[in-house]
């Protein structure tokens, strides 16, 4: 009893891991203290230069690798940076690195000793025990905390972001029972709960999420013979008329990147791309609507500057209707929005679905793209029972739609009733890593 | 899963005034709200056999003026459509849209908690507007699960 006492009087933290960022604060705050990508810059150097010879070990040539984190940071090209994630699927598959992105959180971050905060993580929903029990295991071994608490993201709020983090989906939306969709970058959910559970077996899952519309953009630019050139590249450019050939100067005396380096910065025009040009068609999509929808002006960072039509409609109907997709093998094959709610809500009891259907919450940084909710809406209605009512939910503040996840573990970790549900440090001697299982099911 | 996920706990007389109600009729509703310091679920109000469902939503609104949650319980009597009588103990979640979120957290990870309390409520509501509170709404939720069973 001692040892949980002491506890709860400092400040516990809140960790919201995404596959696109990381969340990380104090609970109790409104905000988290900081969101990084969970994408980190690996450089491998090897130590060949002899001149630091002032100790005796120094005559291996050593291999360090140093890494570079943070959005400013990792966008800066070096010699040999590979951008790598320690997450697959949402769930932490390399732990060496998961333990550097976690040393840089607290040294950058939180600034204080870990062993003196509590700490609550959020976790995909499908997260298998082994991974559950090491992240226990490493948290109380190698951070030495006091406590841990471990949280299924989709229960928990409303916003697990470009990602699948983010707890609280239902939780924040003053609601125990609903469907959460979440549309982040690697993969499109549909988690049922009730009642504050997790319906483990009707999670359904869909590559066509956020990365993929990336991809495409990718490939229309390539169809459009429109080189992207990432900022990094860029030393100046001219102002140029629209669909004229780019005046751009390189930078000299550039670094030679890795393939994964050019990328991620590639990746990320074309998200800028699509979160400002793409449009969800409201309907399904008609190459002759499409065609007479206004146009974008989109310029590229090269000074590259064009109009958008029918490009704009066409890329996200994938989303909602894969049969569109050009030469993409299995693409038939894949789930599209509509039908990942309604194979998930159809292996639930009958007796629940009308509560799901009435609050589907929609989350997720692809969810932000013009016009999803309201197509989600249509195919949605077109397909549930004429008996049950839709009523699909989304929060339309950015910021808070950006946070809530992290937001609804800051508030259960600050609330004086929580002390009971943490796995204390000596439960954790006491029983072992399977404590987490019991503890936080 | 999340059962009792807060750590909220329940008071004694939240199961107590469920009792009255349900073994005896002895109020129409009861407004559940969760103490000020947030660490337990307490009876708000006990009404009156006499009050109608008005009043219980009128007190919910009450609620949602101070941008706050409530639980509530709702001893409903209806007709069926062949005309049975039928009796039965509706409990609600009322998270109006407009609360604070530290208030729809609390009371959502907190519901499992006073519903595990509370042996024999018939029928469960999730209610975050007006058109979810309206009678004719659980009037249609009451025959659905009339069917169902």
């Amino acid at each position: 009893m001692f040892g949980r006492r002491i506890f709860y009087e400092v400040g516990a933290l809140v960790f919201d891991i995404g596959s696109f960022s990381i969340r990380a604060g104090y609970a109790g705050e409104d905000m988290p203290k900081a969101e990084f990508p969970s994408t980190v810059g690996v450089v491998e150097d090897v130590v060949d230069t002899p001149m630091q010879t002032d100790d005796t070990n120094s005559s291996q040539p050593e291999k360090q690798k140093s890494y570079h984190f943070d959005t400013v940071n990792i966008k800066v090209p070096r010699k040999g940076k590979e951008m790598v994630t320690f997450l697959k699927e949402g769930m932490v598959n390399d732990w060496d690195l998961f333990e550097k992105v976690m040393d840089h959180t607290y040294s950058k971050y939180i600034k204080s000793e870990s062993e003196l905060h509590p700490v609550l993580m959020s976790e995909p929903a499908w997260n298998v025990r082994t991974n559950r029990e090491r992240l226990t295991e490493v948290m109380f071994e190698k951070y030495n905390i006091p406590a841990f608490f471990l949280c299924k993201n989709a229960v928990l709020s409303a916003y697990p972001s470009t990602d699948s983090g983010g707890f609280s989906d239902i939780f924040a939306n003053g609601r125990s029972t609903g469907l959460v969709l979440d549309s982040g970058s690697t993969h499109t959910t549909a988690v049922p709960v009730y009642d504050g559970y997790v319906l483990q077996q009707a999670i359904v899952k869909s590559p066509l999420a956020g990365d993929f519309i990336t991809m495409e953009c990718r490939k229309q630019m390539e169809e459009m013979s429109i080189e992207v050139i990432p900022p990094y590249m860029i030393a100046s450019k001219e102002p140029v008329q629209e669909s004229a050939s780019a005046k751009w100067k390189k930078k000299p005396g550039l670094v030679e990147v890795t393939k994964s380096f050019h990328n991620y910065m590639v990746k990320d025009v074309l998200q800028d791309f699509a979160a400002s040009a793409l449009q969800v068609s409201d309907s399904p999509y008609e190459q002759e609507v499409a065609e007479s929808m206004p146009t974008v002006h989109y310029e590229f960072p090269n000074g590259f500057n064009i109009d958008f039509a029918e490009e704009r409609l066409r890329i996200p109907e994938a989303l909602f209707d894969p049969s569109v997709i050009k030469d993409l093998q299995g693409a038939n094959s894949m789930l599209s929005v509509g039908p990942v709610v309604t194979t998930s809500v159809g292996m639930c009891d009958i007796d629940i679905r009308p509560s799901l259907y009435n609050s589907v919450i929609v989350v997720g940084g692809n969810t932000l793209l013009n016009g999803f909710t309201d197509r989600l809406n249509r195919d949605l209605s077109t397909k549930i029972p004429p008996n049950m009512k839709l009523k699909i939910i989304s929060s339309s503040v950015s910021a808070e739609r950006r946070f809530s996840s992290w937001i609804g573990g800051s508030i259960l970790a600050s609330l004086g009733s929580f002390h009971q549900m943490w796995i204390s440090k000596q439960e954790y001697e006491e029983t072992g890593r399977s404590c987490v299982e019991k503890k936080c099911p | 899963m999340l059962f009792q996920a807060s750590g909220v706990s329940v008071q004694p007389s939240c199961v107590q005034a469920f009792n009255d109600i349900k073994l005896g009729h002895k109020y129409r509703y009861i407004i559940y709200s969760l103490t000020d310091d947030l660490r337990e679920i307490r009876v708000l109000k006990a009404a009156a056999p006499y009050s109608t469902y008005d009043d219980f939503v009128n007190d919910l609104k009450e609620a949602e003026q101070k941008k706050e949650c409530r639980y509530g319980l709702y001893d409903a009597e209806y007709e069926l459509k062949d005309g049975q009588r039928r009796n039965k103990l509706v409990f609600f979640l009322w998270s109006p849209e407009c609360a604070k979120i530290k208030q729809k957290m609390v009371y959502t990870s907190s519901k499992d908690a006073l519903k595990r309390a509370l042996v024999g409520i018939g029928r469960d509501m999730q209610a975050c507007d007006h058109g979810d509170l309206a009678w004719t709404n659980v009037l249609e939720a009451l025959m659905r699960s009339e069917v169902a069973h």
